[in-house]
């Protein structure tokens, strides 16, 4: 395979890179970015019960999703099943409560070392209001 | 919520790019609604042209793990930015130390 770039090592981006990666260097760190993580997921998957919404989660690791759907998303033909019009409204609704979520049914969701328990709670708060008037 | 600013700042963006944006996702197409000028983002936050935050999910799509603006972060593109040129032979040094990194097992 041929591989190139005109910014390939670029030093700007090594330097950032190295920092970053110094940062999330370490057990600990993964285990309390996956901690932050399957509180999110349960708190929305709970939040979702109680309003009586069906939703489904996928999430690897700091990276999920919520689809709006009956069955649980496994290939393209679940995955297109999604109701995008309510993820639609859901999107408005966590905006107006002070989430920012990736604008499609179809993007990910992602986690960093700053989402602490404050932040992940917040969250699960604005879902919840959200959820609610769906 | 107040997006008086992001509201005229798209309506002049509209004008300049075709669909408003650089890249198609942020005209917020597929969930309808007005999309939001960006002013900077902090930790877990973002922060709009009308000073409204929010917690932010997308990260940059994900390589923002280390949340926006970390000083770390910041520091080193400084740093970088002052004493190295784009053609410096010593960027190898660089390269060879992410890709370290890379070599390494991560979860």
């Amino acid at each position: 395979m041929y591989q190139a770039g005109t910014l390939s090592g670029n030093p700007l981006a090594m330097s950032a890179g190295i920092a970053a990666l110094e940062l999330i260097r370490g057990e600990e760190v993964w285990e309390k970015l996956e901690q932050a993580a399957g509180r999110l997921e349960a708190g929305i998957g709970e939040a979702a019960k109680r309003a009586g919404i069906p939703i489904q989660q996928t999430r690897v690791g700091t990276m999920f999703t919520t689809f709006f759907s009956e069955t649980q998303p496994r290939d393209w033909e679940s995955v297109k099943a999604a109701d995008k019009a309510r993820f639609g409204r859901f999107f408005q609704k966590m905006l107006e409560n002070g989430v920012y979520l990736a604008p499609s049914q179809f993007e990910a969701g992602f986690l960093s070392i700053m989402h602490d328990e404050a932040v992940i709670d917040a969250t699960i708060a604005a879902a919840e209001r959200a959820f609610a008037e769906l | 919520m107040n997006i008086t600013q992001s509201i005229s700042l798209f309506q002049e963006a509209q004008a300049l790019f075709p669909g408003g944006v650089n890249s198609p996702v942020r005209a917020f197409r597929a969930v309808g609604g007005q999309p939001l000028f960006i002013q900077r983002g902090e930790g877990a936050y973002l922060f709009d042209v009308d000073g409204n935050r929010y917690i932010d999910y997308v990260l940059s799509w994900g390589p923002l793990i280390t949340g926006h603006a970390h000083p770390n972060v910041v520091a080193a593109i400084q740093q970088a930015a002052l004493r190295k040129s784009c053609n410096s032979s010593r960027r190898w040094d660089r390269c060879i130390r992410r890709g370290r990194f890379r070599a390494i097992r991560w979860r």
